[in-house]
């Protein structure tokens, strides 16, 4: 499927650990951030990503790899690159799969998708905690989140008084 | 979908920063975004300095089926209305997302707190509004004019759906959505009927939903396309759409069912479509047949990928349309084939061939595969006639054995195929009901409802 055709550009990203990743440029277009830095001309050598270890952007770069060719060509050509069928659902099965880390790493991949602003990635780290704040009480929601209530008893309802609607 | 807990991790999500939390909350229905607020300490501003999704179904109960009273009409809408501008009054962020369904616009003293809403300086970076102006108690008058002063907030829209509105007298001159992609418009009214008017102040739009009814707008019969920038229209099949330059137009959507007369009345149809690529029919089209199959003739030959909805198609309809479409090189039907009857192509003349069978079409994709005689006989008829057909897929029911594929494809004569190199899959994760998880568009779902189903949750 990813036939690396001769003639395409590559770019040079590296993570503050010391580790460099040689990625095609339409993949490291995904983000946003990069985008911008090479269309600036920000981008000649090397890209240093800071703050996002090799763990994580190796990660990144899995997630932009498998995501770049149906979600790249937006533009009025893209009539003839339709996706084939199987490809979005097979996608949705891999997106599935490639989330399937700790939380530790998906918070990881939050900020990551975050500070490289690839939308695709941001959504779909964050649906996890999306859909555990959704409809649950809010004992439940810190017990997911290992969040500690460190309000006051009597802060606590002040609090709830002021959106009482929501507490109903 | 709630994960696990795992008590023994550190508490990660407080590290993230405020905007990255401010995000999700911005994601999140407006009660359970209020609700963050009581979390702890860490929680505690962040839902009101967060982009705001203010949606009044959440606060009034409706999404999450309490009682719809709960919060919302009757006895109880002034404290939904105080509940509303407290909250718009007391943000100190932006305002992400509007959306507004309960029945402000038929009383006037209401309308004016609407006003007061919709000047809200927190409005200043609306991407997204949503107002329905349905209401059952109100049913058959006509709403008050929306506000003019949506027109502060216009420019940074992105998104914008309007139901039963009445558009302010100065529309056409002054509200100008630079900004925005995606507009659906049902049942709209509009001063003069200038619906165009409204359209062209949409210069970047990407999407457009209309559905309008004739009977209470009778002078919007047709609607003049003219956009540099569309790429899908969804025509609700009671106007006439008429696309007379729309150089980026790549998917029509036509949807209703146009059997029943009373849209027969109208010739619901597009004209002059030269750069459409892409075509979905939702609906059975025999009524019009003969209307619709010649103006898609005469308007619709650069297609190269068909949807085709239809309930349960029979194959002569789809002979008829294949001859509509030279250059196709994609069909996809999505419903189940039509029962107990002969869909034995007998109807088709090998002598009068259809062009893209013989030149174009490389993909078939039935989704809903049964394997009866007269699904067999659909089938084969693609197999036999096909010349350059790549693959050919049937979405069947998981519980298949291997001995009912073997039997199958022995049914469709697959050593007659016209093809032979085609590939022939059986498939148990294509029959999925939802269209919108089977995506073939390189395009979002128009309209950006994401229903979701049995196979994407398993999944």
């Amino acid at each position: 499927m990813a036939t690396r055709e001769a003639g395409k550009k590559m770019i040079m990203l590296k993570s503050p650990d010391g580790m460099e990743f040689e990625v095609e440029e339409a993949v490291a277009m995904e983000s946003q951030t990069i985008r911008k830095m090479i269309e600036d001309d920000c981008a000649d050598t090397a890209i240093l990503i800071p703050n996002i270890n090799s763990k994580i952007l190796s990660r990144v770069i899995e997630y932009c790899n498998k995501h770049v060719p149906t979600t790249g060509a937006t533009g009025a050509a893209a009539s003839d690159t339709v996706a084939p069928a199987a490809l979005a659902e097979d996608l949705k099965i891999w997106d599935a799969e490639f989330i399937k880390v700790n939380r530790a790493t998906r918070f990881d991949l939050i900020q990551a998708a975050s500070y490289l602003n690839i939308k695709g990635l941001l959504d779909l780290t964050s649906q996890t905690t999306i859909d555990t704040i959704s409809d649950n009480s809010l004992e439940e929601i810190r017990s997911f989140l290992s969040t500690k209530n460190d309000y006051l008893p009597e802060e606590e309802q002040t609090i709830r008084r002021e959106n009482q609607w929501a507490f109903q | 979908m709630a994960m696990a807990a795992e008590p023994d991790e550190k508490d990660f999500i407080s590290l993230l920063p405020d905007e990255i939390l401010g995000t999700i909350i911005s994601l999140l229905p407006t009660d359970d975004g209020a609700r963050t607020t009581a979390l702890s300490r860490r929680w505690r501003h962040l839902w009101r300095s967060s982009p705001l999704n203010l949606d009044d179904y959440d606060i009034s109960g409706n999404r999450r089926g309490l009682n719809v009273n709960r919060l919302g009409l009757g006895k109880n809408r002034p404290q939904l209305i105080s509940v509303i501008s407290k909250i718009l009054s007391r943000h100190q962020g932006s305002v992400r997302r509007l959306s507004l369904r309960h029945d402000y616009y038929y009383i006037s003293d209401i309308h004016d707190t609407l006003r007061g809403w919709l000047t809200s300086p927190a409005l200043s970076n609306l991407e997204e509004i949503q107002i329905i102006s349905y209401s059952y108690s109100y049913r058959g008058q006509d709403p008050l004019p929306l506000p003019l002063t949506m027109s502060s907030f216009a420019p940074t829209v992105r998104a914008a759906t309007f139901v039963l509105c009445r558009f302010p007298e100065q529309a056409p001159h002054a509200l100008i959505f630079r900004q925005l992609k995606r507009l659906a418009l049902h049942d709209v009214t509009v001063p003069d009927d200038d619906l165009q008017g409204v359209l062209s102040n949409c210069p970047v739009l990407e999407s457009l939903l209309i559905d309008i009814d004739v009977r209470r707008t009778p002078d919007i019969v047709r609607v003049l396309i003219n956009s540099p920038s569309l790429r899908i229209i969804e025509n609700g099949y009671r106007v006439q759409v008429v696309i007379e330059n729309a150089p980026r137009l790549e998917r029509i959507v036509t949807s209703r069912d146009f059997r029943s007369s009373y849209y027969t009345y109208y010739t619901p149809m597009f004209f002059w479509v030269p750069h459409a690529r892409k075509l979905e029919i939702l609906d059975s089209f025999r009524k019009s047949r003969k209307v619709v199959l010649e103006s898609f003739r005469t308007t619709m030959r650069d297609v190269r990928v068909l949807i085709l909805k239809a309930c349960e198609p029979d194959l002569d309809d789809v002979i008829d349309l294949l001859r509509c479409f030279p250059y196709l090189t994609k069909l996809y039907i999505t419903t189940s084939l039509r029962k107990c009857e002969k869909n034995d192509g007998h109807g088709y003349n090998p002598q009068d061939p259809i062009t893209c069978l013989e030149l174009h079409l490389t993909e078939v994709v039935l989704k809903r595969y049964q394997g009866k005689q007269s699904d067999v006989d659909f089938a084969k008829f693609f197999v036999v006639n096909a010349k350059v057909l790549e693959s050919m897929k049937f979405g069947v029911h998981d519980s298949c054995t291997d001995k009912w594929i073997a039997n199958q494809r022995r049914r469709l004569h697959l050593d007659r195929r016209a093809s032979r190199d085609a590939q022939i899959d059986f498939r148990s994760d294509l029959t999925c009901d939802d269209f919108a998880c089977y995506d073939v568009l390189s395009v979002p779902d128009p309209f950006g409802i994401r229903r979701s189903c049995a196979y994407c949750s398993q999944g």
